[in-house]
């Protein structure tokens, strides 16, 4: 449905994507995962033929971006980043504009924009004024937007962003319900959105793709601890004692809990070293009661962090030109400060492990 | 064409929602409406030939007014992405942007009518050189607001759009009165660029097909670089 090979496109010296390629089969609901700054936006600019491609070639539904534009267009619906909103215009009159400027016969308007709004839950909110909306309803609109002329391929900006919990989960399940008919890509830096959405996911950092495959497949592919978590009654510190021998037990944590309760214990194992079966019978063997054992697989947020990092590492050692190399370490510092505040839990996970071997060499 | 008309259609619904475009009719007709009785006071004839020179100078501050939301505030607000990624030619953007603001304009010339109107009442004007001197006005609105347009897609700031805008207007429009100047084919060159020089005809009641083709070719030359700086985002 989509191929892309080779493009690129640069702002003054500085490449927004370089020589990226990939292909999405018809039916994918693929996720562009990277930090602010990673090509993400880009990409989808020029899939949407926004821009065309400095080089190489961009081909949807077999029209080209660039020599085929307006056939791509037709078969496109786009959620920018920001949705592109006419703050002036009713609800009803910005779907009946977006779906005639679309293609949508003259005769169908009505009633494609009355299914729109429904599946959007817009239904109330038709004669409103846009401005007047507030900002989970404003980015409903500019879904229904992009699905006004029922478009063989949606490509979505961050799609939840902006959006209280309960709106985020409400648009996944749109996504999910939408990714039966139709082909998707959706950027996000919401890590457990791709793992629950996408059935793809491609890692972009630096205009590259550093990995894509099968949220799976990504997360098999990083060596990584997993960790264990416990529940179990008795006197814990006898119990840490004992998990610590468990072989493929790398280290025990306990949390902090008045005595006599229930205590809470998280083991670090690696993944090809399962000791859970271990673990539980010599619990039982020295008479803990086990009330609860639930694994933490490798997370996604390990995945990007670590390849992240990693493509980070490349590009210094790869001997780039100075200037260049200067440019681009200039917008990492950026991302790293926003990544910092999307996933204060991931930097939780990375520097984790670490902090946790030290702690059983203690 | 039916994509200029959809265009064409937002453009307006938008400039009849929102204040802009009302205080700009209304203040426009304010000023015309003091000058026409300026004029009736202290003119003994029953012409618009004097009213349409002073009209063809407010105009000119109000006419950026009109233009200057309309690509900068598309770029700022991101609206941009929504047009330029729907299947529309950037012809069909462009067109439909400059047919909306030139609507809003014919509001305030048709507002205007009175001032004539008023003649007929009080007087017998003779109607021919007011239809000409509509023309003209016409013409000459048609390429104030071309500029403004053109301006508008450079920027993504109202104000910017604005007062460049109004800045270029004020230039082109009184470049005639380089032909004070000595002699010399450049000073004539300059003159006949004017937007005035061409307008006075009119008023007088006269229609020379060289100001209607230089009017033309003005707005036809602005629509084209408006349609070339908005391609700029696909080189740039």
């Amino acid at each position: 449905m989509i191929e892309v090979e080779g493009i690129s496109k640069r702002y003054g010296d500085l490449y927004a994507i370089r020589d990226l390629s990939f292909s999405v089969e018809k039916g994918d609901v693929v996720g562009f995962l990277g930090p602010n700054g990673a090509g993400k936006t880009t990409t989808m600019r020029i899939l949407t033929c926004f821009f065309p491609p400095a080089e190489g070639k961009a081909r949807v539904a077999g029209y080209d971006v660039f020599d085929d534009s307006l056939e791509v267009r037709r078969r496109i619906g786009y959620l920018p980043e920001n949705p592109p909103l006419y703050s002036d215009m009713t609800v009803r009159g910005y779907l009946r504009f977006a779906a005639k400027i679309r293609d949508v016969p003259s005769r169908q308007v009505t009633k494609r924009v009355s299914e729109v709004m429904g599946r959007c839950g817009l239904e109330k909110m038709d004669e409103r004024l846009i401005g007047h909306l507030s900002k989970g309803y404003r980015q409903r609109v500019g879904l229904a937007q992009a699905l006004v002329h029922d478009p063989p391929v949606l490509i979505l900006d961050e799609p939840t962003r902006g959006l209280d919990p309960a709106q985020i989960i409400e648009v996944r399940e749109l996504m999910r319900s939408l990714s039966q008919e139709h082909t998707i890509i959706l950027s996000t830096h919401i890590l457990p959105e791709v793992s629950q959405v996408c059935k793809s996911v491609a890692i972009l950092s630096n205009g590259r793709i550093v990995a894509s495959g099968t949220p799976e497949n990504l997360q098999a592919g990083v060596e990584a601890v997993c960790h264990l978590d416990l529940q179990i009654s008795g006197s814990m510190s006898g119990a840490a004692e004992l998990l610590s021998k468990v072989s493929g037990v790398l280290s025990v944590r306990t949390d902090p809990a008045p005595e006599g309760a229930v205590a809470a214990l998280t083991l670090d194992y690696l993944p090809e070293e399962d000791p859970r079966q271990e673990v539980a019978r010599a619990l039982v063997n020295a008479g803990f009661g086990l009330l609860e054992m639930s694994t933490r697989g490798v997370s996604l947020e390990d995945v990007y962090l670590r390849l992240l990092k990693s493509s980070a590492g490349r590009e210094w050692a790869g001997g780039e030109p100075p200037i260049e190399e200067s440019l681009q370490s200039g917008s990492t510092g950026e991302e790293a400060v926003s990544g910092g505040e999307e996933l204060p839990e991931a930097d939780e996970a990375v520097s984790g492990p670490v902090a946790r071997e030290a702690e059983v060499k203690a | 064409m039916k994509k200029v008309f959809y265009v064409w259609q937002r453009e307006v619904i938008s400039l009849f929602t929102s204040p802009v475009g009302y205080v700009a009719v209304a203040a426009l007709t304010l000023i015309n409406s003091f000058f026409f009785w300026l004029i009736a006071k202290s003119w003994p004839f029953a012409s618009m030939q004097p009213l349409f020179g002073n009209m063809s100078i407010t105009l000119l501050f109000f006419a950026p007014a009109f233009t200057m939301r309309q690509l900068a505030e598309e770029k700022r607000s991101g609206t941009m992405e929504l047009l330029f990624t729907a299947p529309l030619t950037d012809v069909q953007v462009v067109l439909g942007k400059y047919l909306g603001a030139f609507t809003l304009f014919l509001f305030s010339v048709v507002a205007s009518w009175i001032y004539p109107a008023f003649l007929a009442i009080y007087g017998s004007p003779d109607f021919g050189p007011i239809a000409a001197g509509y023309l003209g006005l016409l013409l000459i609105g048609g390429c104030y607001l071309v500029v403004g347009l053109f301006v508008s897609s450079l920027t993504k700031n109202q104000i910017v759009a604005f007062i460049g805008s109004l800045g270029i207007l004020l230039v082109i429009f009184f470049l005639e009165a380089a032909i004070q100047l000595p002699d010399n084919w450049m000073m004539s060159v300059l003159a006949y660029l004017s937007l005035s020089s061409h307008f006075m005809p009119f008023t007088k009641g006269l229609i020379d097909l060289g100001d209607v083709v230089f009017y033309v070719s003005f707005i036809a030359f602005f629509l084209f670089a408006t349609v070339r700086s908005v391609e700029s985002r696909k080189w740039r």
